[in-house]
């Protein structure tokens, strides 16, 4: 058949279903309202079984309080989507076994770790929080390019690492600071030890 | 600024690790009681071993990442700007350290006999990596029983090598027949040893294959000259190797074996 002699069918273009693009509203501990994509969110394992158990539908999200992120700062939750949105469709890594790790950094992601090293910590902490495999392998890459040629006293500072005399001080202080009574009997039960005791009833 | 390491979880923790190279996880188990704990505990096993050398300079060298290593030397060597720290490595190894921005390694000075430092940070990498020494380098660059002492106190510690590289400039017959009666059939793949004058012409040494096993290699380059002569060409980290057939068995290269 012919293009000319095919039967002409006037299509209502209202009536084809449009795919909508499915949105999530999250909200941050400081009470920051983020919009974020369904296709975004998969890169988050525990954000996708969430809203999947959740089963919202457009009207849902629009109409019911968005999710609350109890202890992510608002800060910290604009990094992680960002990064989301930007490797949203990307499958999400396997490690092969790899000594050292393979990971590379791509330029968005360098950027956007472009930060202090308190936000970092932060952002380390969100993504493994909220299951983003890739998003934890760079951030943890970033970490460890930091020991990069460092002398032992620069790693110390780097990665504000205590001493032996410091740890040994910090336990100290922190035993110190129990409640008395846990530590008389701590201290009757060595005593009891000592003298070769076998129970201390 | 600082990063708070210690207060990440340690599966976090342990992926820092991982992204290290071995060498600085090795630094970083330096640094205290718990930071070797912690490394010891999240780090995962290179799949290679080590590459020690012990001639003109001492190093170790892990074969996963071949840019960088410790250096060891001694007191007499430090170099004048050095830029120096102290460090009592595994609590049984006082050095001074600084780092080497041209092979991105570290440098470690000790006291006495650069012998005795090597082998004690050789015996603290090999405990806290469970590795094998894979490859040793070996010459008597700085004293003539530098090849024997190595390879002595490797053999000590392990049954065989993969790969013993001798540079033999300065060693006399003796010393040579005693290093090849030491090796014997201990190292597995490749055995260079760079002949000279100082040798004697006559030196003669036939290597005794006692178990018979076949010598077999999985991938080489096969060469053939104009009258149809094949040999076959077996590469090593730092040199190569060529098999020129028939072999001293008398057997042909194995065309047929390859086709099947």
């Amino acid at each position: 058949m012919s293009v000319e002699n095919a039967p002409v069918v006037d299509v209502d273009e209202a009536a084809i279903p449009v795919e909508k693009k499915m949105y999530y509203r999250f909200e941050s501990n400081d009470k920051k309202e983020f919009r974020v994509s369904e296709l975004a969110i998969q890169q988050s394992e525990t954000l996708n079984r969430l809203v999947e158990a959740m089963g919202y539908t457009s009207e849902d999200v629009e109409n019911k309080p968005a999710i609350a992120i109890e202890n992510i700062d608002g800060k910290t939750l604009k990094l992680v989507f960002q990064w989301c949105e930007h490797h949203k469709g990307e499958a999400i890594p396997v490690d092969d076994g790899s000594v050292p790790k393979i990971v590379e950094i791509p330029e968005f992601d360098a950027k956007l770790m472009d930060i202090d090293n308190g936000l970092l910590f932060k952002l380390i902490w969100a993504a493994d929080y909220l299951n983003i495999v890739q998003l934890l392998n760079v951030s943890c890459k970033k970490v460890a390019n930091m020991a990069q040629g460092k002398t032992p006293a620069q790693l110390r500072r780097v990665y504000l690492l205590p001493s032996d005399e410091e740890d040994e001080a910090a336990k100290r202080a922190a035993q110190e600071a129990q409640d008395p009574r846990a530590r008389e009997v701590e201290e009757e039960f060595e005593e009891r030890k000592r003298q070769g005791g076998n129970s201390f009833f | 600024m600082s990063f708070p390491s210690l207060r990440l979880p340690l599966v976090v923790l342990s992926i820092i690790f991982n992204c290290m190279r071995p060498e600085e996880i090795i630094r970083f188990s330096f640094l205290s009681k718990r930071c070797y704990t912690l490394t010891k505990t999240l780090k995962k096993k290179p799949k290679r071993g080590l590459d020690i050398m012990f001639c003109s300079y001492a190093s170790i060298e892990f074969l996963d990442s071949f840019s960088t290593r410790f250096e060891v030397s001694e007191f007499s060597d430090i170099p004048e700007d050095a830029q120096l720290e102290f460090l009592v490595i595994g609590g049984t190894l006082p050095c001074f350290v600084s780092m080497n921005r041209k092979r991105d390694g570290m440098d470690l000075y000790c006291q006495y006999d650069r012998f005795d430092g090597l082998t004690a940070l050789l015996k603290y990498i090999i405990d806290f990596y469970e590795l094998p020494i894979e490859n040793i380098s070996i010459g008597a660059d700085k004293h003539t029983k530098d090849p024997k002492r190595a390879l002595d106190w490797v053999f000590s510690q392990q049954e065989a090598l993969n790969e013993c590289y001798f540079d033999c400039d300065r060693s006399s017959d003796e010393e040579l027949q005693y290093l090849f009666d030491r090796i014997g059939n201990r190292v597995e793949k490749f055995l260079g040893v760079l002949m000279t004058s100082n040798v004697g012409e006559n030196f003669r040494y036939t290597f005794s294959n006692e178990d018979e096993t076949e010598r077999r290699f999985t991938f080489s380059y096969e060469l053939t000259r104009y009258d149809g002569t094949i040999a076959s060409v077996l590469l090593g980290n730092r040199s190569f190797c060529m098999c020129v057939w028939p072999d001293f068995d008398g057997k042909l290269y194995p065309v047929q074996e390859l086709e099947e």
